[in-house]
């Protein structure tokens, strides 16, 4: 399968170009919203910049979840995207691109990076690892890589 | 909810005991399709309204000296759920009575429970109604309940029965069957010492099972570690356990095909250092022994099932479509167009998942992750 030309690194810049902890929520969500329709035009407009939609998807996510009340946004931003991620879908089936491969291209291979997010938890990647009433002297995921 | 009569008497399950002609039995709307289709319109005297009787309906009111009749019709995980509250009951009403209804699957489940007096299957004679003081069931609770996208099932639960249960007792509490535990001794244990670890080979739907790619990656990573992997399930999961290469290896104990009931599956799983599984039963029935558990969660987020366990880890898909709260009824939209496998359990990491269920392991303190537990339940 051939993906089209990348996205230009120009509008890579856009999008996530702000300083989130300076938001109230609802700017958080309004910039969410934004981001989402910009991946989707980018996909209408360039086909093959699914990969790199979703990857923005992610790192605009890790921008969003550094807190728990950050996370909730993300989540609650997330539900409400569904109709936009139904619109992402659809323009790929229009581009005849849903298949096996979609999941190991897209879903599969976007960033690992641990990020944390309080004393329980961290992101990696798509997954959030939540701890619950762990062993008291477990190191935080944060450090898990150098173990 | 309803009530049935029927004509003649009827056998709805080879293992149950015969629907009486003229009696009347209390049945969820959900079973009602089934029994229509095993025994047919002919056999099936009238179908009626369940009427809630109020004075009865039960809310936190003193259970001294009372009997109390709870029942419920869904799978292994939610009557874990309830299960703090059953303790709750002997622990503060003195000479109270629980009689326990559920599906007969899962009835083995809660054989040898220590805190219930009578346990008998669904559909529920009305007798049991007639003579109870109160009663209590959970029709909707988590399938048709908006709070239950919010809320933790154990205070959902808890909330129904009208009881402020302390954040250290919203725990399972399951029986124990001897015979099961000398059975799983012999199957499991040797005198290697190595670690085992648990693999739940698959949730009641594909919507919540961890796809064979990942069962394959972390059986691979555990085999590297030098753990001995147990796989938990049913003998029905022998289908997803032929599709894992190392499903034979030598340190893999195929527990699932030794597994004849829940009875056997609550034994093994208490002879394991750790599990790994899905959002099903094994992840509950694990946290009874307070095992370090590491769930894979993609439709729920893991929060709403696990955020009360000891020594435990969610590991939540994080996609704009999820958490979904699809309940496996229909198949999800983004799905794999071949396997039908979601997007969000495809997209978990297995080497994160080992290396978590590898450091809760080292760090939990024993007894809690010996192989010397106390046996819960009645001999």
């Amino acid at each position: 399968m051939a993906f089209a030309e990348k996205p230009k690194k120009k509008e890579n810049k856009e999008i996530g170009n702000f300083d989130n902890r300076k938001m109230s929520s609802d700017e958080r969500i309004a910039q969410l919203e934004n981001f989402m329709e910009h991946a989707i035009s980018m996909i209408n407009n360039q086909g093959g910049a699914l990969q790199a939609a979703m990857s923005k998807i992610s790192q605009l996510s890790f921008k969003l979840g550094k807190t728990e009340e950050e996370l909730h946004i993300v989540r609650v931003s997330n539900r409400v995207q569904r109709d936009k991620l139904d619109t992402i879908m659809k323009s790929l089936t229009e581009l005849g691109i849903i298949d096996d491969q979609i999941f190991d291209i897209v879903f599969s291979k976007i960033e690992t990076k641990f990020l944390p997010i309080n004393s329980e938890g961290a992101i990696n990647g798509n997954v959030l690892m939540r701890r619950y009433n762990p062993p008291s002297d477990i190191p935080h995921p944060e450090k898990m890589m150098q173990i | 909810m309803r009530i049935i009569k029927f004509k003649e008497k009827v056998m709805l399950e080879s293992k149950l005991k015969p629907c009486l002609p003229g009696k009347e039995y209390i049945i969820s709307d959900g079973y009602l399709s089934q029994i229509t289709e095993v025994v047919g319109q002919n056999a099936i005297e009238g179908i009626y309204p369940f009427f809630e009787v109020a004075e009865k309906k039960y809310n936190g009111q003193d259970l001294t000296d009372k009997k109390i009749l709870i029942w419920r019709t869904g799978g292994m995980g939610d009557l874990c759920f309830i299960t703090p509250n059953l303790k709750y009951i002997k622990d503060n009403f003195k000479n109270s009575k629980i009689i326990f209804g559920c599906g007969h699957r899962f009835s083995y489940g809660m054989m040898n429970h220590p805190h219930i007096d009578e346990l008998i299957q669904l559909p529920i004679d009305k007798k049991y109604l007639d003579e109870a003081d109160y009663y209590l069931m959970f029709e909707g609770i988590i399938e048709n309940n908006k709070e239950a996208q919010t809320k933790n099932a154990y205070d959902l639960f808890s909330e129904r029965f009208g009881f402020n249960l302390k954040e250290e007792d919203k725990l399972p509490i399951l029986g124990m069957s001897n015979e099961s535990l000398e059975q799983a001794k012999k199957l499991m244990l040797n005198s290697d010492n190595k670690k085992i670890v648990g693999l739940g080979l698959k949730a009641s739907h594909i919507i919540r099972s961890i796809v064979p790619k990942t069962l394959h990656e972390i059986m691979q990573l555990l085999i590297q570690s030098d753990i001995r992997i147990a796989l938990i399930g049913s003998k029905d999961d022998a289908e997803v356990a032929n599709m894992l290469p190392f499903a034979n290896h030598p340190l893999v104990i195929p527990c699932y095909k030794h597994s004849e009931d829940y009875r056997d599956a609550i034994a093994q799983i208490s002879l394991l250092d750790g599990l790994i599984g899905p959002d099903s039963s094994p992840i509950h029935i694990a946290a009874s022994f307070k095992k370090p558990i590491v769930g894979l969660f993609g439709a729920f987020p893991s929060e709403l099932r696990m955020r009360y366990y000891q020594n435990a880890t969610g590991m939540d898909a994080r996609l704009p479509c999820s958490p979904c709260f699809l309940h496996g009824i229909g198949t999800c939209e983004y799905s794999h167009p071949h396997t039908k496998e979601p997007m969000c359990m495809h997209i978990q990491q297995s080497e994160l998942v080992v290396r978590e269920i590898m450091m809760l392991m080292h760090y939990t303190k024993p007894p809690l992750a010996s192989k010397n537990l106390s046996v819960l339940g009645s001999p």
